[in-house]
């Protein structure tokens, strides 16, 4: 059955549709959930809050392909998972003066597995991460950011170059070579 | 780690979503979390409808609440009519007025004309309102502990007036400010009821405040019976001009 006849027959209040859904969709979602809140069960957690936000507003989705029906359920999980770091005041963003931009060198980086990236992403502290995370994982600018999380433009930017500095410590301890770049 | 060059940026997206679940953690319970999900579903739907009970339950008991004070109020005022001296014992024996009396500390009457003079007697912790005639002109009457002998003039404070008109009925009421007097016959007293402020004596001379009442005048006069628990006063409402 295709995620379509699911979305419908869930809107018509079939649990086994709804099951099927989550089915479907709950690995990929705690994934997301992890990215942003390290621990598991935190994580799993937040995973059932975003379902259950998802199951109570189907009826205001509009099916038109999976691949919007998969970024509305993250979206759902991702503003979870702000919720729950706003909640643990995990944000202790200040206003810093942006750092030199970092580029990561990409072929070393894509010698990494995804288990490897996935790890040095969930490793760096919950403020870069949270920003790395919006920025390079979800395409959001710098602009979104700052609005999203409540915080200035270039805290957005620092933090994601602090983010990246970060990685490339963790990368050269991998023994991954990388460049610096200076925009400035 | 691989050793491969593959010249395109490095997309940090499709990397990490390649991966199918966790890495090193072990795989996802979904049925445990599906039966927490529906659990929860299925709960919040209850809590809704025990939040729908149980605001009705308010609702209602709010509603019996306010009816039943209410209803106690109105008993609590209840009025005495008083338009002679003679029906003064009788509205006394009335047991809704001893309970007016229990839960007011005072006595509501009901006056019904416009020339009238009201006799007020004060016997220990009980007062008695009796008027000569019908009266319209309605006062609350708020009587001062007499036993408060440090104070030079007692006054009788006499709130304003409602406004008049001929089918209304309107309700007066004298209390003690202070203690709760005892309710006796005019006639229980013994006394002449005159305004002879000359009268009083020795005694304390009580003066009714507020005498603009609608243009009618009031006067009080006290006369003692030696106990000073006891004074008698003579309200006299004048139409007018």
């Amino acid at each position: 059955m295709n995620l379509q006849q699911l979305i419908k027959e869930a809107k018509q209040g079939s649990s086994a549709a709804e099951k099927c859904l989550f089915d479907e969709m709950a690995d990929s979602m705690l994934l997301v959930c992890c990215r942003y809140v390290k621990n598991r069960e935190d994580a799993e957690e937040i995973l059932l809050d975003g379902f259950f936000k998802f199951f109570k507003n189907m009826s205001s989705f509009q099916f038109q392909q999976d691949a919007a029906l998969y970024n509305w359920v993250k979206k759902i999980m991702i503003n979870e998972c702000l919720m729950f770091l706003r909640k643990k005041n995990s944000f202790s963003m200040v206003t810093e003066k942006e750092a030199d931009d970092v580029a990561l060198q990409e072929d070393a980086l894509s010698n990494l597995s995804a288990a490897e990236i996935f790890s040095l992403i969930i490793q760096l502290p919950v403020g870069y991460r949270t920003v790395f995370n919006l920025s390079v994982m979800e395409d959001m600018d710098h602009k979104e950011i700052a609005a999203l999380l409540g915080i200035a433009e270039g805290t957005s930017r620092s933090q994601l170059s602090k983010a990246k500095s970060l990685l490339q410590q963790m990368l050269i301890q991998k023994g991954v070579t990388y460049e610096r770049n200076k925009y400035r | 780690m691989k050793e491969t060059n593959t010249g395109k940026p490095f997309n940090w997206k499709d990397t990490v979503e390649q991966l199918n679940q966790l890495p090193g953690e072990p795989a996802f319970d979904k049925g445990a979390a599906w039966d927490k999900l529906q659990q929860r579903l299925h709960k919040k739907t209850n809590t809704k409808k025990i939040i729908w009970y149980r605001l009705s339950a308010a609702c209602l008991l709010i509603g019996f609440i306010t009816t039943a004070i209410f209803f106690t109020k109105q008993a609590a005022n209840t009025v005495v009519v008083v338009s002679h001296a003679k029906q003064i014992k009788e509205a006394v024996l009335q047991p809704s007025i001893t309970q007016n009396e229990n839960k007011n500390n005072g006595i509501t009457g009901l006056l019904t004309d416009t020339n009238a003079t009201i006799h007020v007697a004060v016997k220990k912790d009980k007062v008695m309102i009796a008027a000569t005639t019908s009266i319209t002109d309605l006062a609350k009457v708020e009587l001062p502990n007499l036993k408060q002998k440090k104070v030079p003039a007692t006054e009788m404070k006499i709130a304003a007036p409602f406004i008049t008109d001929t089918t209304a009925s309107y309700t007066a009421s004298a209390s003690a400010s202070m203690k709760k007097l005892k309710i006796v016959h005019i006639n229980e007293l013994g006394l002449p009821i005159e305004r002879e402020t000359s009268v009083a004596q020795n005694h304390q001379l009580l003066f009714l405040q507020s005498n603009h009442l609608n243009n009618r005048s009031l006067v009080g006069t006290q006369y003692p019976e030696g106990n000073s628990n006891t004074a008698i006063f003579s309200i006299k409402l004048s139409s007018p001009k």
